[in-house]
This record gives C-alpha cells, sequence and structure tokens, in this order.
C-alpha cells in the first residue's frame, strides 16, 4: 500500500503543528520506537492521534544488532509489542552496534567489515527476525573510519543480507556520503548490493565538515547530487516506500514539503508506468 | 559466540573511546575521522542531560558540568536502550558516587531528583485511573487519587528556591507533592505540609479522611480532630480543582 509514497520522519519538534495545521502531507510517517514505547501522558495521546491518521513504520536504534553483547531480549518484547499495537509494516534498523561492554552508546557505530561479524550478525539478524515473526530491513549505515576491515562495504552488507534472508533499507544520502568519504563511486557500489532485497528506502541531507569528510546530520536540505542517485536509484529497484529523514535545523514548513513533493515528484516519474501516469 | 576475540575487540575499543576519549585503536581507523565519533556520542549524553536537568546545569559551573557528565558517562554502564530515560541513570549514579560531597554541593541530591522525577511523570506509562464517581461524601467516603504523582521529602526547598539562594538556613524537611494532569498531561508541583503529605498516603491505603485523621491523631495530637479534618478536606477540593483528586470511591 505505501510502495512508491514518501513519509516523513514524525519528531516531537513539529507534532503539534503536524496534527493541527496540516503543515506537511506525507503518506506516512516513521519513528524510532525506542523513543515512544513507554511514553505517557501528553506525548502518548500526541503519538495516538498521528497514528490514528497515518499509517506508521518504524526505524530502531538500540537494537545493537551488530554488538558483541546478547540481544535484549526485554526490549525486543516490547518492540513486538508496540509493533503489533501500531499495526506498524516495517520494522528496520541500522547495520552498525550501539552497545558493548553493557553499557548503550545511543549512536551507530561501524561494525569490522570482517567474516566472522558477517556470521554473528546475520545470526542475530536471525534470531530477532524469529523472534518478532517478521522479516526486518537492515540499513547500510554511514560511517566515517572503517575498522581494520577484511572486505569491502558491499560485500559486507551482501553476505549479512543474504545469509540472515532479510530485507535491506536502503540510504541514498549514505551511499553518496560513503562514497565521498571512502573514494569510491556511488553507482557502482548500489550495483553491488542485493537491490532485490530493498523494501525501504531513506533520503536526508548531510554536512561536509572537513575537506574529506561528510557527516551524516539529517539537518540539511538533500542535495541535487543525491536527488540524482536517489532517481537512479529507483530505476533498479521495485517500488517501496521513501522516507524523508529531517531531525533538526527544520526549514520552513513549505520547504520541508517541498522535499517531500520532490521525491514523491520522482519516484511518480520513475515508478508509474507512463500510460497510468 | 561467532565472533572472534579480535573483531570484539576492536568493537570494545572503539566503544571505549567513544566513552572516555581515550584513544586506543592505531592503525585500525583513520585517526582524525574516529574523533568524530567521540564527539557525536558525547554529544548526545550532553543534550539529554542538559534538557533533563537544566535549573542544575544553569548552576554548576562549565568545569563541573563537563567532569560529571565525562565521570558519567565513562564510568556508568548506562542500560535502558531508551536514551531519554538515561536521566534515571544519571540521578542513581550521582548518589550512589555522592557527588553532593565530593562537589560541595549538599542539594545537588535533592535537585536532580525533582528535575529527574518531574520529566519521569511527565512521561510515565499511563497509570489505570480507578474506578469513581465525581460526588461523595468528604467526611464519610474514600476519595480517589489521581495515580500519577509522586510525593518527593527533600531536604532542601529544591523546588521554590533557586540553587544560588539554598543554603544551611534553607535546610529543613520539605514534601513535594508531583502530578500530571490528566487532561493535558502536564505537570504540577505543590509544596505541601507533612500532614498533607502522609494524608495523601493515607488516602492511597483505602482510608476515609475521619479514619486518616484519627490514624494522624497519634503523630499530630491535633488539638481539635474537626478543624484537622476540615483543613485536609480543604486541601483536597482544591487538589480536586486542580487535578489530582479524581473523586469518590465507587
Amino acid at each position: 500500500m505505501l510502495a512508491g509514497k514518501t513519509g516523513i520522519g514524525f519528531r516531537k519538534d513539529f507534532a503539534e503543528e503536524f496534527l493541527n495545521e496540516n503543515i506537511l502531507s506525507p503518506n506516512f510517517i516513521e519513528v524510532a520506537p525506542e523513543n515512544w514505547i513507554d511514553m505517557g501522558g501528553y506525548w502518548k495521546k500526541i503519538f495516538d492521534k498521528v497514528t490514528d491518521k497515518y499509517p506508521l513504520l518504524c526505524h530502531g536504534l538500540s537494537l545493537s544488532i551488530g554488538s558483541p553483547d546478547e540481544l535484549d531480549w526485554e526490549f525486543l518484547k516490547k518492540l513486538k509489542i508496540f509493533l503489533k499495537q501500531y499495526n506498524v509494516s516495517i520494522y528496520s534498523e541500522h547495520l552498525s552496534y550501539a552497545k558493548c561492554d553493557n553499557a548503550h552508546l545511543y549512536d551507530l557505530l561501524p561494525i569490522p567489515f570482517t567474516e566472522d561479524a558477517v556470521k554473528h550478525t546475520a545470526n542475530r539478524i536471525k534470531q530477532v527476525q524469529d523472534f518478532l515473526e517478521r522479516k526486518i530491513a537492515i540499513e547500510n549505515v554511514s560511517y566515517y573510519t572503517s575498522v581494520a576491515p577484511e572486505m569491502d562495504e558491499p560485500t559486507f552488507i551482501s553476505a549479512i543480507a543474504n545469509e540472515a534472508d532479510c530485507n535491506l533499507l536502503l540510504d541514498v544520502n549514505n551511499i553518496y556520503v560513503n562514497a565521498f568519504n571512502h573514494k569510491y563511486k556511488p553507482k557502482e557500489f548500489l550495483h553491488k548490493l542485493p537491490l532485490e532485497r530493498v523494501a525501504y528506502i531513506h533520503m536526508a541531507g548531510h554536512l561536509q565538515v572537513a575537506e574529506d569528510l561528510i557527516i551524516d546530520t539529517h539537518g540539511e536540505n538533500i542535495i541535487d547530487p543525491v536527488f540524482e542517485l536517489f532517481d537512479y536509484t529507483l530505476h533498479h529497484i521495485k517500488p517501496v516506500p521513501v522516507l524523508l529523514e529531517r531531525d533538526f535545523n527544520f526549514p520552513e514548513y513549505p520547504e520541508l514539503q517541498g522535499e517531500l513533493n520532490k521525491l514523491q515528484g520522482i519516484c511518480n516519474k520513475v515508478w508509474i508506468p507512463e500510460h497510468v501516469a | 559466540m561467532l565472533l572472534k576475540e579480535n573483531t570484539k575487540n576492536l568493537q570494545s575499543k572503539l566503544a571505549d573511546y567513544c566513552r572516555t576519549g581515550e584513544l586506543t585503536l592505531t592503525t585500525e581507523v583513520n585517526q582524525e575521522h574516529v574523533k568524530h565519533y567521540r564527539r557525536l556520542v558525547y554529544n548526545i549524553i550532553d543534550d539529554i542531560l542538559e534538557s533533563a536537568f537544566p535549573i542544575f546545569f544553569e548552576f554548576a559551573s562549565d568545569e563541573v558540568w563537563d567532569e560529571i557528565v565525562n565521570n558519567f558517562f565513562s564510568k556508568h554502564n548506562c542500560q535502558t536502550p531508551q536514551v531519554w530515560k538515561v536521566p534515571g541513570e544519571f540521578y542513581e549514579y550521582a548518589c550512589a558516587e555522592n557527588w553532593k560531597e565530593k562537589y560541595k554541593i549538599p542539594f545537588l541530591e535533592d535537585l536532580l531528583l525533582f528535575e529527574w522525577i518531574e520529566m519521569d511523570i511527565h512521561t510515565m506509562k499511563d497509570e489505570v485511573i480507578p474506578p469513581h464517581k465525581k460526588e461523595g461524601d468528604w467526611n464519610k467516603e474514600v476519595v480517589v487519587l489521581n495515580p500519577e504523582y509522586r510525593i518527593l521529602s527533600t531536604q532542601y526547598p529544591v523546588h521554590t528556591t533557586p540553587p544560588i539562594h539554598i543554603n544551611e538556613k534553607t535546610k529543613g524537611q520539605y514534601f513535594i507533592l508531583i502530578y500530571r494532569q490528566p487532561e493535558s498531561g502536564s505537570i504540577q508541583f505543590l509544596d505541601i505540609s507533612v500532614l498533607y503529605a502522609l494524608a495523601i498516603e493515607k488516602i492511597e491505603e483505602g482510608k476515609s479522611i475521619p479514619v486518616l485523621v484519627d490514624e494522624l491523631q497519634t503523630i499530630f495530637s491535633f488539638p481539635d480532630k474537626t478543624e484537622a479534618q476540615n483543613h485536609i478536606i480543604s486541601f483536597l477540593k482544591d487538589l480536586s480543582q486542580k487535578g489530582f483528586v479524581l473523586g469518590f470511591k465507587n
């Protein structure tokens, strides 16, 4: 139902206006379940209203799928209930780790691209999928340094996705960011991934902080080369939902809606056959 | 475990660097770019604590603030997968480490608790509202309270007095009722007397006002029990206007 449609990351920063003033018109919204599980009071009321109005997709932050630590089964139990309660059709997570040595870090650290990490991470994805009784989508994360790699990034991602038999959340901006930071060609990278597994796309802005480094901030507008890469990507995958991620430094809402419209326009152009459009 | 020790050690060293700022990885990572991980991770913790403890953040010097945030994040293993619950762990860590002595801020624990509980009650899971009726006899029936509240007992008036004016002269025994208004979800707090704090505790045990006055008589030796009862009723009537007293037991 959401294939080929665009949505936006729902943020508390614009929650009230979003609900009351129709400032944005996405086809769906996305949240990090960690930010809403166990939440009550004012924010629960807002969340229930917004999820009554829009379909919800979830993008996790703390599962720490590549961690050396044990999976957090208590958290997974809560997550399973939450996904069911809000009828979430896609749950995705980052191909990274956010917990180590029994301590959460609340950010996404790069997993070393090693053979054993492939087996370990794929095994954990399988465990999570079995427990949640659904396929999850793993996201190609942006990273600012590799850590003693034994293989390249697309080989690492592909091996995990194939071994775990999971879906991919393709973050097109991350491909651009990583291609810049690690000096590869984004289109070549794209074709090394198992594109038939793509179930969801993320688009976002980024910030160049040094001559040789871009940080994936989600705090800027999407730049034209990323739109172009997005357009190119769509020609090689089946229609899937597309999310605009904007976490802070919000522009005027018409500008944000403009980005959504532009994404939707590209989706329509590429994915809707001419005789139907 | 499918992960080899070497991979595990690499992950552990990177995570440790993010927590402490001490980098033990050498050729395994880009030495310049890796710094951004420490910066980004640290900023997340710093921001969440700053927004949870705005009064303490304003009061503490930059040096003290940075020291305690660093100390907390590098030494404490954050357990919650939900970052917005970290301030609760921070409060507990501050108590365990006796920071009020270390930093010579006697009201530190009271202030952190007050700020954390305000946030905790604002976000806590919705409690089941007990069945109740709106009208009833204050002198006979059992009052039903809004379950989304806490009463804090503090030594310092952190809820009424700016930290800069809190000192040994203001030390005493304070009771703070903090609750969430059912309709708006906003947080209210009230300075209440020990009598009212104990009365609320007795109501929570299911006692009617005359019964709780009888029980509190042994503590307070009221010269006039009827007057005490009227005071408590007046207090509760006011709180029924403010969304803390919901009504009477069915």
